[in-house]
C-alpha cells in the first residue's frame, strides 16, 4: 500500500465518527466537518498525484501539483463525468481492449496488470480487471456510451459497506430487514449501481424477487442502447419478456401478503408505475403488509419523456400496493460516488457528511454562498480514481436548517440534468430493457 | 417618424439613426433597432431599461406585443448587459409577398445592371466608416470574443462584395449555362440550342401520321423567386451575404437576422431602405427579427407556397427544425459543420515546418475558429514526438496572433474548454496559447 493511499484512509477515519452523530442523532459539528474535508481533499490530491496519470497530467499543467489550498484543488481539478467516458467508442465496437485498458490505467491508481487472453466481450473485459484487482462500475445513458468507475479492492469494500448501511437505515436495522421480502425490479448482478443496491439488499432480507434472474453486462446494455442486431438476443431476454416478468413480481407481492410478510419494492419510478399500471388494467390491487415500502431509485426520467410526479407515484401504490405514504423512500446517487442521499419527509436529499458537496456554475467554478448549479463533490472513499468530482446534475443546494431536524447539506427542489447532459442513471439503463 | 424616403443615401441615413436613437447603446445599454416590412421601416416604441427588464424578468427574451426585447451579456460580466429592443411581428403575413405582384411592380423586369447598381448604393451605406458599419463594430466589440480585427477587415471587405463587377462576375458565373453568361438570362429570354425530338414528340408524329414534331428552339428567362432566408449570427456580415445574393437574382428576399448579428440585420434594413425608398428590390425585401421555432410566425412563413426558396444557416437544433417544416419547398442548408486540415510527413521537413504551421493557424483562425471552413482538427502524418513539437509550434504561432490582435475569450468558451480539459479532453496533452 502507497504511503499517500495510508495517508488518504488515516485522514477519512475520523468522518466515520462524524457520520454515526449525524445518522444516529442528527449531530453535525460543521467547524470540524470542514476541517476533516479539507485534510482529506489534501491527502486525496497528495494520493491522485502519486498514482493516476490524469489527474498528475492536470495538476502538472496548472502548476498545482503542490497545491496546499483545498478550495483551489476542489476548484480546479475536481472531474467531470465525462472523465470515464474519455475513451473512443470504437475500442469498445473493435473489441480492442488493450486499448481500453491503457484508457483505464489513465484514470486509476492501479497499475492494472490485466491478462487480456480470450477477453472479446466488454463483460469479460470487466471480468479481467477485475481478476487484476480493480472492479469496474457501470452506467449509461441514453446514447450507450457507457461510463465505467474503477474501484480496487479498498473503494469497492467501501461502497458496499456504505450501502449496506444505507439500506439497513432503511429498515431499521439488520434483524428488522431480515423479517422482509424483497422484490427487486433490477438484475440479479452486474456491477450496476441499482443492482448493487439490490444485491445488498439481498443478503438482509428473507426472500428475494429479481425481475431478471440473471446480471446486468454491459454488452447488453450498449447493444439495446445502439440498436441492430445484436440487440435482439439481449432484447429478447427482457423486453420481450417484461409483461411475464411483471406478472411474476407481482404474484411474489401476492404471496408475500398471504405469507404476511412485509415487502420492499425497490426500482426506478417508471418501473413501479408500470406494475402499478398493470395492476390497474387487470382491475387488481395488493394489500401489503403493513411495514412494507417502496424505495425508489434511478432517476425520475422515464427516458422516453414521460415524467412521472413523485406524488403520483406514491399515491398510485398506495393505491394499488398499499404501501403507506410514510412508508416512501427515496435516494439520490451515482456510480461515480460511495455515499447515497437520502430523501427526507420534507422532501431534500440529505448529504451525509462522508462527502463534502459543492454546486459549481457553468465554467466549473464553485459558487461561494451555494444555490442552484452543477452538483459536485469530494469523496474520500474514492483511493483508485479521483473523487473530485462534478456530476452532470443541477441541484440547490443550501444549509438552510431543514424541519426533519438532519443537520447540514442538503438539496431542496428538483433535480435535473444540466443543459446539454444526457439523461444518464440507472434509470436509463432499466430503460434501455422496457422497450 | 422622420420619413427616410426624402433622405439622400449617407448624410440622410445618419441624421435618421441619430433622430430616432437607433443601432447605438444609450446610455443604459439599451439599442433600438428598426426592422424592414416590405420596404418600410418600423423602429421600436421607446422602453425604459427598467421596463424592459421588469418585462424580461429571468428570461433572456421577451415578446411583449409591441415590442421584442432581449438580454446579451457584455464581454466583460462586470458591466453587464445590453438590452436589444426591435418591434414585434405582429402579423407574419405581411412578410410574405403577392407573386403577382413580381411584374406589375418592376421587380421581375429589373436588369442586371440595374440590381447591381441599387447593390452598389447598399454597399455604399454599409461599408467601412459609415454610421451603419460603425454601430456593427461597436456592438460586436462590446458582446463578441472574435478580435475586432477579424470585423474591421469584414467590415472593409463588405464594399467590394457590393461592387458592380462582383455582383455581375457572380451573376454571369452562377447563373450561366453553356456559353451564356448569368446576366443574359435575367434580362432576357435566350435562345438556347433546340433539343433533339422527346420521346412523346415521336409518338406524336405516329398519331398524325409522318414525323415527330420539329425541334424547336426553347427560350429560358430567369424569373424572380420569393425568398426566405434564416441566417446565422457567428459573423455579423453572414445576413448582409446572404441578402447580397437573394438580391442579385432579383429576388423578393425575406431575411430573419440572426440574434447574434442583429445590428448588422437592422444596418441592412437601413441600407436597403436608404438606397432607394421605391426601388422594386426594397419593396420587396424584408429584414426582421423574430424567436427562432416561434410557431406563430414560422407557421405561416414555412407553410407551402409562402415561399419558392429558403435559405437556412445555423446550428444544427435550427437546420434541423426548418427543415422539417419546410416541406416540398426548395430549401437550401448550410449545415454545421467543421473543417479538418490533413498534414503530410513532407509538409513537416525542416524547409517547410515554419511555413506548414503558419498556413495551419492561418487555416484554423478563420473568423476566429467560428467559419464552418476554419481548420479545427489538425491531422500530422508523424510520430508522437512531431505531433508534440508540431503542436508546440502551433501554440506559438496562436500566440503570435493573440500578441497583435487580442481577443477576450467569451465566459461560454472559457467553460467550455474547463469542461473539456476536466472531463472527456482530460487525457490531451493541452498546450496553451496564453492565459483565457
Amino acid at each position: 500500500m502507497s504511503g499517500t493511499l495510508d495517508a488518504l484512509l488515516a485522514a477519512r477515519q475520523p468522518l466515520q465518527e462524524l457520520v454515526t452523530g449525524w445518522a444516529v442523532a442528527n449531530e453535525l459539528d460543521m467547524r470540524r466537518y470542514t476541517r476533516l474535508h479539507q485534510e482529506t481533499t489534501l491527502a486525496a490530491h497528495r494520493h491522485y498525484c502519486a498514482t493516476i496519470p490524469a489527474y498528475r497530467t492536470l495538476a502538472e499543467e496548472l502548476g498545482m501539483l503542490d497545491c496546499t489550498d483545498p478550495d483551489e484543488i476542489r476548484a480546479e481539478l475536481a472531474s467531470t463525468d465525462d472523465l470515464f467516458k474519455s475513451y473512443d467508442q470504437t475500442w469498445l465496437d473493435g473489441k480492442d481492449f488493450a486499448a481500453m485498458t491503457s484508457w483505464l490505467r489513465g484514470i486509476c491508481s492501479d497499475p492494472l496488470d490485466v491478462d487480456l487472453t480470450g477477453v472479446d466481450t466488454i463483460a469479460g473485459w470487466c471480468d479481467a480487471c477485475d481478476r487484476a484487482g480493480v472492479r469496474l462500475w457501470f452506467s449509461s445513458g441514453t446514447t450507450g456510451h457507457i461510463s465505467f468507475v474503477p474501484r480496487d479492492r479498498i473503494a469497492a469494500a467501501a461502497l458496499e459497506r456504505k450501502v449496506e448501511a444505507g439500506l439497513a437505515g432503511i429498515f431499521g436495522g439488520v434483524q428488522a430487514a431480515a423479517e422482509f421480502d424483497a422484490v427487486l425490479l433490477t438484475f440479479q448482478g452486474g456491477n450496476q449501481g441499482l443492482a448493487t443496491a439490490a444485491d445488498r439488499m439481498s443478503g438482509l432480507t428473507r426472500n428475494q424477487s429479481y425481475l431478471y434472474d440473471f446480471p446486468i453486462t454491459p454488452d447488453g446494455i450498449r447493444a439495446a442502447a445502439k440498436g441492430g442486431p445484436a440487440a435482439q438476443g439481449f432484447l429478447d431476454r427482457t423486453v420481450g419478456d417484461l409483461p411475464a416478468r411483471y406478472d411474476r413480481m407481482i404474484d411474489a407481492m401476492n404471496r408475500s401478503a398471504d405469507a404476511d410478510h412485509p415487502v420492499i419494492l425497490l426500482g426506478a419510478p417508471f418501473q413501479v408505475a408500470d406494475i402499478c399500471r398493470r395492476l390497474e388494467e387487470r382491475g387488481d390491487r395488493i394489500e401489503l403488509p403493513e411495514r412494507s415500502m417502496h424505495f425508489v431509485s434511478g432517476g425520475w426520467k422515464s427516458f422516453e419523456g414521460e415524467k412521472i410526479s413523485r406524488e403520483s407515484l406514491i399515491t398510485v401504490v398506495g393505491e394499488r400496493l398499499g404501501v403507506q405514504p410514510g412508508r416512501y423512500h427515496e435516494s439520490y446517487g451515482m456510480t461515480e460516488c460511495s455515499t447515497v442521499s437520502p430523501m427526507c419527509a420534507s422532501e431534500r436529499f440529505h448529504i451525509p457528511p462522508a462527502i463534502w458537496p459543492m454546486v459549481v456554475d457553468d465554467a466549473l467554478v464553485p459558487m461561494s454562498g451555494l444555490g442552484r448549479g452543477r452538483y459536485g463533490f469530494s469523496d474520500p472513499d474514492a483511493t483508485s480514481f479521483p473523487g473530485l468530482f462534478i456530476t452532470g446534475d443541477e441541484v440547490e443546494l443550501t444549509l438552510d436548517p431543514c424541519a426533519c431536524g438532519r443537520p447540514g447539506f442538503s438539496m431542496v427542489g428538483e433535480i435535473r440534468r444540466a443543459p446539454g447532459r444526457e439523461v444518464k442513471g440507472c434509470g436509463g439503463v432499466m430503460a434501455a430493457v422496457r422497450g | 417618424m422622420p420619413e427616410i424616403a426624402t433622405m439622400r443615401p449617407g448624410d440622410m441615413v445618419r441624421s435618421f439613426v441619430a433622430e430616432q436613437g437607433l443601432l447605438y447603446p444609450d446610455g443604459n445599454g439599451m439599442v433600438r433597432l428598426p426592422i424592414l416590412v416590405r420596404g418600410e421601416l418600423r423602429c421600436p416604441e421607446a422602453i425604459s431599461r427598467e421596463r424592459a427588464l421588469s418585462a424580461l424578468g429571468t428570461d433572456e427574451y421577451i415578446d411583449t406585443g409591441t415590442v421584442q426585447i432581449m438580454r446579451r451579456p457584455l464581454l466583460d460580466p462586470a458591466a453587464g448587459s445590453q438590452l436589444f429592443v426591435l418591434p414585434t411581428i405582429s402579423n407574419p403575413k405581411e412578410l410574405i409577398v403577392d407573386p403577382s405582384d413580381h411584374f406589375a411592380t418592376g421587380l421581375g423586369r429589373l436588369r442586371a445592371n440595374e440590381i447591381a447598381e441599387y447593390l452598389e448604393r447598399v454597399g455604399a451605406l454599409l461599408g467601412a466608416g459609415t454610421v451603419l458599419s460603425d454601430a456593427v463594430r461597436e456592438v460586436s466589440h462590446a458582446l463578441d470574443d472574435t478580435p475586432i480585427a477579424y470585423v474591421d477587415a469584414a467590415l472593409d471587405e463588405l464594399t467590394s462584395a457590393f461592387a458592380p463587377a462582383h455582383t455581375l462576375g457572380a451573376i454571369d458565373r452562377e447563373l450561366s449555362f453553356g456559353s451564356v453568361p448569368g446576366r443574359s438570362f435575367l434580362d432576357d429570354w435566350v435562345g438556347l440550342d433546340p433539343a433533339p425530338a422527346g420521346l412523346t414528340a415521336r409518338l406524336s408524329g405516329i398519331v398524325h401520321g409522318g414525323g415527330p414534331l420539329p425541334p424547336r428552339a426553347a427560350r429560358v428567362h430567369a424569373a424572380s423567386t420569393r425568398q426566405l432566408h434564416i441566417t446565422a449570427g457567428n459573423s455579423p456580415v453572414i445576413p448582409i451575404i446572404s441578402a447580397i445574393r437573394g438580391l442579385s437574382v432579383r429576388g423578393a428576399v425575406t431575411l430573419k437576422m440572426p440574434s447574434g448579428a442583429l445590428v448588422a440585420g437592422a444596418a441592412l434594413a437601413l441600407a436597403l431602405r436608404g438606397a432607394g425608398p421605391t426601388h422594386p428590390l426594397t419593396r420587396f425585401s424584408s429584414v426582421a427579427y423574430w424567436r427562432g421555432g416561434d410557431e406563430r410566425i414560422e407557421g405561416t412563413l414555412l407553410a407551402p407556397e409562402a415561399f419558392d426558396r429558403i435559405v437556412v444557416w445555423g446550428a444544427p437544433d435550427a437546420v434541423d427544425s426548418v427543415s422539417a417544416r419546410c416541406g416540398r419547398t426548395k430549401t437550401l442548408l448550410f449545415n454545421p459543420r467543421y473543417g479538418v486540415s490533413l498534414i503530410g510527413a513532407g509538409a513537416l521537413g525542416p524547409d517547410r515546418f515554419h511555413d506548414t504551421v503558419r498556413r495551419a493557424v492561418t487555416d484554423a483562425l478563420v473568423w476566429n475558429q467560428k467559419a464552418c471552413i476554419a481548420s479545427l482538427v489538425l491531422y500530422v502524418e508523424c510520430d508522437a514526438e512531431g505531433a508534440h513539437r508540431f503542436a508546440e509550434a502551433v501554440a506559438a504561432e496562436l500566440a503570435h496572433w493573440e500578441d497583435r490582435f487580442p481577443s477576450s475569450l467569451s465566459g461560454e468558451a472559457n467553460a467550455a474548454v474547463r469542461r473539456a480539459r476536466r472531463g472527456g479532453m482530460r487525457h490531451g496533452a493541452w498546450y496553451s496559447n496564453g492565459d483565457p
